[in-house]
């Protein structure tokens, strides 16, 4: 979502969220470890830490090419280029090995349907359908929400609003950032896990995500990001484990070829 | 110029010859001979390195104070590496281009050795592998041999504990897509009819996955009474821990390959009652706890894993061949000895080799995780 | 309480406008008329805060605002309403109208405005909830107007708001302009136009840019009859 989100407005594609999205598990881990099995003061930590490194990464790695009036792909060359760097900080501090990650709820189940979902998977499903619902009602109402898609559908008429127009960029690579590594965080207390290599593919994945479900849009990625998830799940059960991989890239391959603008999307116009 | 280039030349003549003058004078009782060590002494498997080069390090330590091997002092030549079958590949060449060089201890994969073995075929040179445990590998070359339990034997140890203990009759089977990891599974599949149990099961999962709930979910849908994870300690952790948090209480047997801290600190309180299978007596046996008690007083320090046992049994195992054969020139000879070796006194287990001249052995030690750590599984707790 | 002196403005190497000074008073329109590509854009660009000028200086009451970014200029109640109309394609009518009043925090006095702008224009009031991209030209002009209107201006940098209307609503365009301008006397109107005819109707003063410079200036009745502007503006061969 994250990716949407600043695709939508710069027309560029972040790669450093994948590793802003590990940094988020990490930095919950070790809140995790300093103050106790606490989710909710993990997660305050990452939004936070993590939020301020989206801002880092808008200041010295993509400011300096709008400002020279750069061609918006090179923000793909510059943004990839951190999120190597950080997966490398992220190495050097903390290993590059798998750390588990301690267990944050009890240990319930219940049976809804015939299937069973236990509480960890509840919690952290209702944090994540709350966290999208909230970007969007804040992207659709908040001030800074209708600002962002000012800037989103013609920047210099949203200067000339009054809207300070780096100050919505800066914020908007820190909520997109902030998202990114809450759900490294949901994804350390889902999975049970956290590793410096685990952002590359999700990276990636969000990237189909937003693509898939049609990029500019919150909710297409939020889409996306579901139909990657069943496709992978669906293809791997009824194909195998071992193809997933390939399943969801020929899904995306398929999707672009059907609806270019993805599924949500409409086609991007080209700004004048 | 030219006389100038001329002096050095023959002062380095000269050199050289008084300086082999003085080491034929030092090796006055008998010529040094020398054991080749191809180990992953740094990268990914550096432990396992240290291990195959401390154990060897002992083990001819051990040998000198007694004299040598057929009264020559014995030297390790110690090359690194990296764990790379292209790195083994030079060193099995830089061992077989040496003077005096017998035998060699390493390398330490199958792949590895693989590459290193036709080199060392040629040069008439034994190859023994601390860690590789393919089968096909010494069977298909006549200096080849491995002391790690091929997976024929090892692949015994999930069922039988399935059977005789859990008295299960379903098992799911869970395996890394590697050649490791499928013949494994395959190696279990033949012969889990022997322990009367049927596999309702078998999936797979890529090195690298880390998300394991669909496959969870599915073998569980077939209501397995244990599950065998035929999976490297990472994805193994987490294959124990996603099942827990699904909140399944199956059994869970784990490869050796699982029996590393990694796994602990991973699966963390869900790692608590995992089984696995170790091929040694488990650090808390008495036996171990001894014969780790020697190490260190021998040897000065108290590390005596897995890979040091190993070595030192190989180093040991040469001595004992070479010294039967009576020479270091008859190598087809020595590789028969070893070949027919049994009942050997290695320096934890005896040592014995069947018919394919692989290692032989029906005894394995069950060790289950309890409160943070392996620890010896009494059968019937 | 607008004074532009001796302003230089470049693209790179391109000069666009070579050293223009002019005035607006409070209470008046000024009308800035040339041809595409005479620099009326990049006057008013320079203005608002888009582009930086090379040389010279802008004030406005007194103070020096060149060099200032677009929102700290649009902080001063100087709204610039652009070329080519520029409303948010994908937002509603309301939305754009309360884009427009982004700087003003008084939720109440952006209510009242949008009740003045409804007034106004009653047509953007049937379309409030419409998406501003789907509404036809003279409907999005509209728009631009009512939200440059929100932003409480001080000063009005108007942009070819005639631009691609039909004949009609050109003049209703520039009628509502002028009611603005009679409504509050307190505003300065900075209009760059083509449609010099319309224009120097509602005007109180005018210039008459080319290639980067001011070549005449009068009141809006002394540019009607000169026979330059007559010839080039107002395709007239006989004086009325």
């Amino acid at each position: 979502m994250g990716f949407s989100l600043v695709f939508s407005v710069l027309r560029i594609i972040n790669f450093s969220y994948g590793s802003i999205f590990m940094l988020g598990a990490f930095v919950g881990l070790t809140v995790l470890g300093l103050v106790g099995k606490s989710f909710l003061a993990a997660f305050l930590a990452v939004v936070v830490v993590l939020g301020f490194v989206g801002v880092l990464v808008e200041r010295l790695v993509v400011r300096p090419l709008r400002e020279k009036g750069a061609p918006p792909f090179l923000a793909l060359v510059s943004t990839l280029g951190a999120s190597i760097f950080l997966q490398a900080a992220a190495e050097v501090i903390w290993g590059a090995e798998v750390r588990g990650y301690p267990i944050l709820f009890p240990q319930q189940f219940y049976t809804v349907a015939g299937a069973r979902i236990s509480f960890t998977e509840v919690v952290t499903l209702l944090f994540a359908i709350g966290l999208m619902v909230g970007l969007q009602a804040y992207v659709k109402w908040g001030k800074m929400g209708k600002a962002m898609r000012a800037v989103a559908q013609d920047t210099q008429a949203a200067a000339l609003m009054g809207v300070n127009v780096n100050q919505v960029i800066t914020f908007v690579f820190a909520v997109g950032s902030a998202m990114g590594a809450a759900g490294g965080l949901l994804t350390g207390t889902y999975y049970g896990y956290a590793q410096p290599a685990m952002g590359f593919m999700v990276g990636l994945k969000g990237f189909i995500a937003a693509i898939v479900g049609g990029m500019g849009s919150v909710a297409g990625a939020g889409l996306g990001g579901f139909l990657i998830g069943m496709t992978e799940a669906l293809g791997g059960a009824y194909i195998s484990f071992d193809y997933k991989e390939v399943i969801l890239f020929s899904v995306l391959l398929l999707v672009l070829l059907i609806r270019p603008s993805g599924i949500l999307g409409h086609s991007i116009r080209e700004k004048v | 110029m030219r006389s100038s280039t001329g002096k050095i030349i023959a002062m380095a003549l000269i050199a050289v010859f008084a300086f082999s003058l003085v080491l034929s004078g030092c090796a006055k009782p008998k010529e040094e001979v020398i054991l080749g060590l191809i180990a992953p002494l740094t990268g990914s498997k550096a432990d396992q390195g240290r291990q195959f080069k401390e154990g060897a390090e002992a083990a001819v330590k051990v040998i000198n104070e007694e004299g040598g091997i057929l009264g020559h002092p014995v030297r390790l030549e110690i090359i690194d590496d990296e764990g790379r079958p292209e790195n083994a590949a030079n060193a099995a060449s830089r061992l077989a281009a040496m003077d005096g060089v017998i035998a060699v201890v390493g390398p330490s994969s199958t792949a590895s050795v693989s590459a290193a073995a036709p080199i060392l075929q040629d040069a008439g040179l034994i190859l023994w592998s601390p860690a590789a445990s393919t089968g096909s590998l010494v069977t298909e070359n006549q200096l080849v041999y491995i002391i790690a339990n091929p997976i024929s034997v090892y692949a015994k140890y999930m069922p039988a504990y399935a059977q005789e203990t859990l008295g299960a009759t379903k098992v799911a089977i869970i395996n890394v897509s590697d050649d490791w990891g499928r013949n494994v599974t395959n190696a279990q599949l033949e012969i889990l009819d022997d322990y009367g149990l049927e596999a309702v099961e078998v999936t797979s999962y890529t090195q690298g996955d880390r998300e394991f709930r669909s496959q969870i979910t599915a073998m569980m849908a077939e209501n397995p009474d244990v599950l065998f994870l035929n999976c490297h300690y990472t994805e193994g952790a987490l294959i124990t821990k996603q099942t827990r948090d699904l909140g399944y209480d199956v059994p869970i047997l784990v490869q050796a390959t699982c029996v590393y801290p990694q796994f602990l600190e991973i699966a963390g309180e869900q790692g608590e009652g995992v089984v696995s299978f170790d091929s040694y007596p488990p650090s808390d046996s008495a036996i171990r706890q001894e014969k780790t008690a020697w190490w260190k007083e021998t040897f000065g320090y108290a590390d005596f894993e897995t890979y040091h046992i190993n070595s030192y049994d190989i180093v040991m195992m040469y001595k004992y061949a070479f010294e039967e054969v009576g020479n270091f020139d008859d190598v087809e000879a020595v590789a028969e000895v070893i070949g027919n070796i049994s009942g050997f006194q290695g320096i934890l287990v005896e040592r014995t080799h069947d018919e394919n001249r692989l290692p032989a052995s029906d005894v394995f030690y069950p060790i289950v995780v309890r409160d943070g750590a392996w620890v010896s599984l009494e059968t019937g707790q | 309480m607008l004074d532009i002196r001796d302003l230089h403005v470049g693209y790179g190497s391109i000069k666009a406008v070579e050293g223009i000074s002019l005035k607006v008073a409070a209470g008046e329109i000024v009308v800035l008329l040339g041809s595409n590509g005479a620099g009326k854009s990049t006057t008013l660009k320079t203005v608002s805060g888009l582009l930086t000028p090379s040389r010279g200086e802008i004030w406005f009451q007194d103070e020096r605002i060149d060099g200032l970014p677009p929102h700290r200029v649009t902080g001063r109640h100087i709204i610039h309403c652009p070329e080519g109309r520029r409303v948010f394609p994908e937002m509603t009518v309301t939305e754009n109208l309360e884009m427009g009043a982004y700087v003003e925090r008084r939720r109440s006095v952006v209510k009242e405005r949008m009740a003045l702008v409804f007034d106004l224009f009653p047509r953007l009031k049937e379309r409030a909830s419409q998406p501003a991209g789907t509404m036809s030209g003279g409907e999005q002009q509209m728009l631009a107007l009512g939200r440059a209107l929100m932003g409480g201006p001080r000063l009005l940098l108007l942009d070819e708001p005639s631009l691609g209307l039909a004949p009609a609503l050109v003049e209703s365009i520039f009628a509502s302009i002028g009611d603005i301008s009679t409504a509050d006397k307190t505003m300065g109107i900075l209009l760059a136009e083509q449609n010099a005819a319309e224009a120097l109707e509602i005007g109180d003063r005018g210039y008459v840019m080319e290639t980067g410079r001011l070549t005449i200036s009068g009141t809006a009745e002394e540019l009607r009859r000169d026979e330059t502007v007559q010839r080039a503006y107002l395709g007239a061969a006989v004086a009325g």
